[in-house]
């Protein structure tokens, strides 16, 4: 049933690729477990444009998160499913690491495995380059699909349609990979997904940066380890996620493509934000920290201040009490030119928080006219 | 709005920080676990709070967090520095550092705790051999001594006791803004099993209205899908080793799990039946065992995995035909099933 598909070879060659798994013991014991093999369908792929590398999975089994996804940025993106060995993550990232490509990661594990035919991978290295393996032993239907960048893979699952809705809605969905990925998780659930059911989803996306060095391990990293609808679930927590630190990060990364000349790309990173707040608003977002964490990035980055604004002011009609929330809304209305009324509102905040120097010093700021 | 991670590094204008978060980062010894456990009223304090690995050592960076002192203190540690050594490096090198609150605990058990003097009150730690415990925008410093206490007072391996500090941190008043998420993460060398030196426990509650319990609840469930084998793997482990006694305290482990799961009045029917196939294949703890298998049959009667289960303990017990019985029923549930028909052939001829 499964193939390893390959893309290209170039030099480097398997005894690079066995000093990086010298350090792993490299005999697996068998699982004892009669339920070994795992229901399980993910996607790994690759943005050859903001070099991020990214997993997403779901399955019939508890916390999948735990076992399936592992990623490192500038290296790859590995899941490891069907009989799973969780170690191929991190054996895999070292093969990848010596400057082997995915397929020649894939030969390379398979050349010290006894139940190789009863794994089934997805692996991108960072250089484009994909891999998928089902072996002949995972259970029906089970089978992959590779892209250009990226290659999707499952096994239990309702039927070939279910890879393929993954793969379609990957290549046809807009916007940056975390959007993809999980669009990709919805088309397959929506074909069928896991004939056995859903537990638990992962999402894992990695993405280099100079600065801020732990996005290099997890710059979306959620987890969903036991839950009715996981991917839902899932959802929420990214858009929740989208407002809490995705503003933050993009703005992060267009300064950096600024300072490296690139405002082409500087320019899509701030319309990522953008895109965000405009669907935000028009799912009319109940979290109010969400709506909040967004406003308050492009208050300070003086962006999209009349969307900001709308966010701000639906996070205070759902809290209208949380100092936080009016301190951005204060903040927004300074920025657009309108002192009185912001003053107003952290007049407000202030009397709900007393004691804070911090509102004290925003509204002598706000009388001053200082930007901050 | 406070200031979310890193806005502080790129503008002037300075918020009151985020965090309100209790965590504990600590060490284990004899199995050499290092592991972080945290609650905080933000959103997925898992992805910006923990870092741990094994050998290396575990980081907790909270309060105005910055995150990058996760992978560059684990990099600092991996060149042999102590805790309290790579703590300094980390806050010297930060403009920032009155507004950090950092734990570190290095793989020898060297352990340091600081938090800035801007850091919102109540705010502070406390450290002992093997452990680093702080907190910020806590109800008062009866959180983090109660954390202490109960890491101190609770017996067990690692994990139960970090979930033990945050339950206590919780009872204790906990975080003045209330709750949000929870983490846990525990490494452990392994050379056979080499993820657990990045994921042995690894469990996240996102966004959760009570997250510590919502997080007590998974572990519960990952003690019987994952961690009954993991300690039957450093049994054997252990045992190759000639390590008799530490083989003996990894099996124990499995008990404790079994007499927690027993006693819990809202168990899992997957923990009953992790923790009980694993008894049963492993020939440990096979009267608990039976007693697992039996009640999480009486909690899911038409589930044929679990009665796959319960027919394996009976055998392994000596008790063949009931084996039979049970199994035969399993099949009578997944008809089609060639596994329930190989297992009870094997069970009529008496074979391991």
């Amino acid at each position: 049933m499964g193939e390893i598909r390959l893309h290209r070879t170039p030099g480097r060659g398997l005894p690079a690729a066995l000093a990086a798994l010298a350090c792993f013991a490299l005999a697996g014991a068998p699982s004892a477990s009669a339920s070994s093999d795992r229901g399980t369908f993910s996607i790994v792929a690759h943005d050859s444009v903001t070099q991020e590398l990214g997993v997403a999975v779901q399955s019939k089994y508890f916390s999948v998160g735990t076992d399936v996804p592992w990623a490192e940025a500038g290296v790859g993106a590995v899941a490891t499913q069907a009989r799973v060995d969780p170690s191929f993550g991190l054996k895999a990232l070292a093969l990848l690491r010596t400057g082997l490509t995915a397929p020649e990661v894939l030969r390379a594990l398979a050349a010290n495995d006894s139940a190789w035919d009863a794994r089934q991978l997805g692996v991108a290295d960072a250089r484009g380059g994909v891999a998928s393996w089902t072996g002949s032993k995972c259970l029906d239907w089970a089978g992959g699909e590779t892209g250009a960048d990226f290659v999707c893979q499952g096994n239990i699952l309702a039927g070939p349609a279910v890879v393929a809705g993954m793969a379609k809605a990957y290549r046809e969905t807009q916007g940056e990979m975390a959007e993809r990925l999980l669009a990709a998780l919805d088309a397959a659930q929506a074909a069928g997904g896991d004939k056995r059911g859903m537990q638990s989803a992962a999402l894992l996306v990695v993405r280099p940066s100079a600065t801020r060095p732990q996005f290099s391990q997890r710059y979306i990293d959620l987890r969903v380890e036991d839950h009715k609808t996981p991917i839902k679930e899932l959802r929420r927590l990214l858009e929740i996620q989208e407002g809490f630190h995705g503003a933050d990060n993009h703005f992060h990364y267009a300064e950096q493509y600024e300072a490296a000349g690139r405002a082409d790309l500087a320019a899509r990173e701030r319309e990522r934000v953008a895109e965000t707040l405009r669907r935000a608003l028009a799912r009319r977002e109940r979290d109010a920290s969400m709506l909040n964490g967004l406003a308050w990035a492009c208050a300070t980055h003086d962006l999209y201040l009349g969307d900001a604004v709308k966010a701000a002011e639906r996070a205070a009609s759902l809290e209208p009490r949380n100092v936080d929330i009016l301190d951005t809304l204060a903040e927004i209305y300074f920025r657009q030119g309108n002192s009185n009324k912001a003053i107003e509102v952290e007049s407000r905040a202030a009397t709900i928080d007393p004691k804070s120097q911090y509102l004290k010093d925003q509204i002598a700021r706000f009388r001053k006219g200082v930007k901050g | 709005m406070r200031a979310a991670a890193g806005i502080l590094a790129t503008i002037v204008l300075l918020a009151p920080p985020a965090g309100a978060t209790f965590s504990i980062a600590a060490y284990d010894s004899v199995t050499q676990e290092l592991g972080v456990a945290v609650q905080s009223r933000a959103f997925s304090v898992g992805m910006a709070v923990p870092w741990a690995e094994a050998g290396v050592g575990a980081i907790a960076t909270q309060a105005s967090t910055n995150e990058t002192f996760g992978p560059a203190g684990l990099g600092l540690l991996r060149s042999g520095k102590p805790a309290p050594e790579v703590m300094r490096a980390l806050l010297d090198a930060d403009s920032g550092s009155a507004h950090r609150q950092l734990g570190v605990v290095d793989a020898r058990g060297r352990s340091a705790s600081f938090t800035g003097k801007l850091c919102s009150e109540w705010a502070g730690g406390v450290t002992g051999p093997g452990y680093a415990i702080q907190g910020n925008i806590l109800a008062g410093e009866a959180v983090v001594k109660g954390m202490e206490r109960a890491f101190l007072e609770t017996k067990g391996e690692l994990a139960e006791r970090l979930l033990a500090a945050l339950v206590a941190g919780q009872a204790a008043g906990g975080d003045k803004r209330g709750m949000e998420s929870a983490a846990i993460v525990v490494v452990r060398p392994s050379d056979q099993y080499p993820e657990y030196r990045a994921r042995y426990v690894d469990l996240r509650v996102e966004d959760h209205k009570d997250p510590i319990n919502e997080l007590i609840r998974v572990y519960r469930l990952l003690e019987g899908q994952r961690l009954a084998e993991a300690h039957i793997r450093f049994a054997d482990y252990y045992e190759k080793a000639g390590r008799k006694d530490l083989a003996r305290l990894e099996r124990e482990r499995v008990a404790e799990s079994l007499t927690h799961a027993l006693a819990s009045r809202d168990v899992d029917a997957s923990t009953l039946n992790g923790l009980a196939w694993t008894c049963a294949t492993n020939g440990v703890h096979l009267e608990e065992a039976l007693k697992a298998a039996e009640r999480a049959t009486a909690l899911e009667p038409k589930n044929a995995e679990i009665l796959d289960t319960l027919a394996e303990v009976y055998y392994r017990n000596g008790n063949a035909a009931k084996a039979v019985e049970v199994e035969t029923q399993a099949l009578s549930y997944s008809p089609n099933d060639a596994y329930l028909k190989d297992q009870i052939a094997r069970f009529k001829s008496g074979s391991k």
